[in-house]
């Protein structure tokens, strides 16, 4: 008798001990959770933020506590031109066209695959054009809790040069309180001019949510060299490994009409919100063009390789909240200074990072969110009130 | 610790009472923790019914055996009073009947 007394009392002092702990660890669930990645060739970045940003082998996932979504394409033509495709109905198939799979959850698809887009052309009997999703393939997963996708393709020439097994991918989950997100561009066989890299990866995680938030960022180059000369590549542009022949590898690049340099990569941690980057190789092309009239025009055309961004946010759902939300800064993409306006020479490195803005819109009021804990809560109090029910039967049987 | 099988056969009820309690407890905190990890209540409710319900159930089944065992053990023991008290009943009866037994 006494011993299963004893024991009802350890029993009961564990599960508050248990109880009592566990809101702290748990106060991960209080955040609202958000994540994106991206992992791109940007090609030709219009200064026009935030989205007239075309790009090659894009691959970009998101999840919030509205839902996920990973977008992935083999040539992304750029925000407006989706959202024009979109207006007038066209956005299925000139996303197919492009090689553009998006995935969605909860709303679906949960996979979309771009490979097939030959598929509706082949049906209606027209003629197959050079499409870019024949190049390589783009595929897209959400789930209610993670996104990814990923985009590849074999070879592309960009007229000024050309690209082999580009891959670009890239993942988010928010999983047990904790926001991840991943992002990894990759490019095996660089040749523009007498530039020839052999590899060019550039990978970010982020995660936050968790004891200690983390963010890793980094730029691999393997095997540069210009004119069969070996070079590094840095911020300032890009070196001879043999010092005496730095002389011929300036005027092999200067007669190209191409610079080259280094994006640093940066990673960035403060209150709830982690982001990073790989920065990337920036290859500008400075060609002698000129309009129709014959007016020459000072053009500078820009690919950003190896890049991938990734961020992460926890927000406490219990911060008291302005009624008018601001837009707030959550990241800045991958930047190049690339300009297509006539007579406008190109700007050098922008000294600020560009700013992606974005606004949340809070769709539930504060205080109001119901959520299954307090049910929970009430299902193990009558588990307490049914472990003492035995000892309290006992003890009014003798009294 | 050697476990002696014809006592714990003996003492299921107890055994079982007591496995279905602390399954109901893991049940419960894992629930709880599960829970307690997400925002949404959509993803909350799988959790609550698994966890929530289904510990409270196995909770309420192992105090039941252990109640069921006290019931049995209460019968044990009120049968063995009274086989006893008919043994006492008829031996007093044997010793009355007995010649000259009132006499002393």
């Amino acid at each position: 008798m006494k011993r299963a007394r004893v024991s009802a009392a350890v029993i009961a002092a564990v599960m508050l001990c248990a109880l009592v702990a566990l809101p702290a660890g748990a106060s991960g669930g209080d955040n609202a959770l958000e994540a994106s990645a991206r992992a791109s060739i940007l090609v030709g970045t219009v200064n026009v933020q935030p989205d007239l940003d075309p790009a090659l082998i894009d691959s970009r996932s998101s999840a919030s506590s509205l839902g996920t979504t990973s977008l992935d394409s083999v040539a992304y033509p750029s925000f407006l031109v989706d959202a024009f495709l979109f207006l007038y109905g066209q956005q299925a198939n000139g996303r197919s066209l492009l090689g553009m799979s998006e995935a969605r959850s909860p709303q679906g698809p949960t996979h979309a695959d771009a490979t097939l887009s030959r598929a509706p052309l082949t049906k209606l009997g027209l003629p197959l054009p050079d499409l870019p999703a024949q190049l390589g393939r783009s595929v897209a997963d959400a789930t209610p809790d993670a996104a990814a996708g990923q985009a590849t393709i074999a070879t592309q020439s960009l007229g000024v040069g050309v690209l082999n097994n580009a891959i670009s991918d890239s993942s988010v989950r928010t999983v047990s309180g904790v926001a991840t997100g991943e992002a990894q561009q990759s490019i095996f066989g660089v040749s523009f001019g007498p530039l020839d890299i052999k590899a060019i990866r550039g990978i970010v995680s982020v995660s936050v949510g968790g004891a200690v938030p983390s963010v890793h960022a980094g730029l691999d180059v393997i095997g540069a060299t210009v004119n069969g000369m070996p070079v590094t590549i840095d911020t300032e542009g890009v070196r001879a490994a043999i010092a005496p022949l730095q002389q011929q590898v300036d005027q092999a690049l200067r007669s190209s009409g191409i610079t080259v340099r280094l994006l640093d990569s940066f990673q960035q941690s403060a209150n709830g919100h982690v982001s990073g980057s790989s920065g990337g190789v920036l290859l500008q092309f400075h060609p002698a063009t000129a309009d129709m009239l014959g007016v020459p025009r000072d053009v500078t055309l820009g690919i950003l390789l190896g890049s991938a961004t990734a961020q992460a946010q926890a927000t406490p759902i219990a911060a008291p909240l302005p009624n008018v939300l601001p837009s707030v800064a959550l990241g800045r993409p991958p930047t190049s200074a690339t300009f297509f306006v006539p007579g406008v020479s190109a700007i050098g490195p922008r000294s600020s990072p560009l700013i992606e803005r974005r606004t949340i819109i809070v769709t539930t009021r504060r205080g109001s969110a119901t959520n299954a804990r307090g049910a929970y809560a009430a299902l193990v109090l009558i588990a307490f009130g049914l472990v003492f029910f035995r000892p309290l039967l006992r003890a009014a049987s003798r009294a | 610790m050697k476990i002696d099988i014809g006592k714990v056969k003996g003492h299921w009820r107890t055994v079982l009472a007591w496995l279905a309690l602390a399954a109901g407890a893991l049940a419960l905190f894992g629930g709880w923790f599960a829970v307690s990890g997400e925002t949404l209540a959509a993803k909350q409710l799988p959790y609550l019914i698994s966890g929530g319900l289904g510990g409270l159930g196995l909770i309420a089944g192992g105090v039941g055996l252990l109640i069921a065992e006290d019931l049995r053990e209460e019968r044990t023991r009120s049968g063995r009073l009274e086989a006893e008290i008919l043994e006492v009943r008829d031996l007093l009866r044997a010793f009355l009947e007995k010649p000259g037994a009132r006499a002393s």
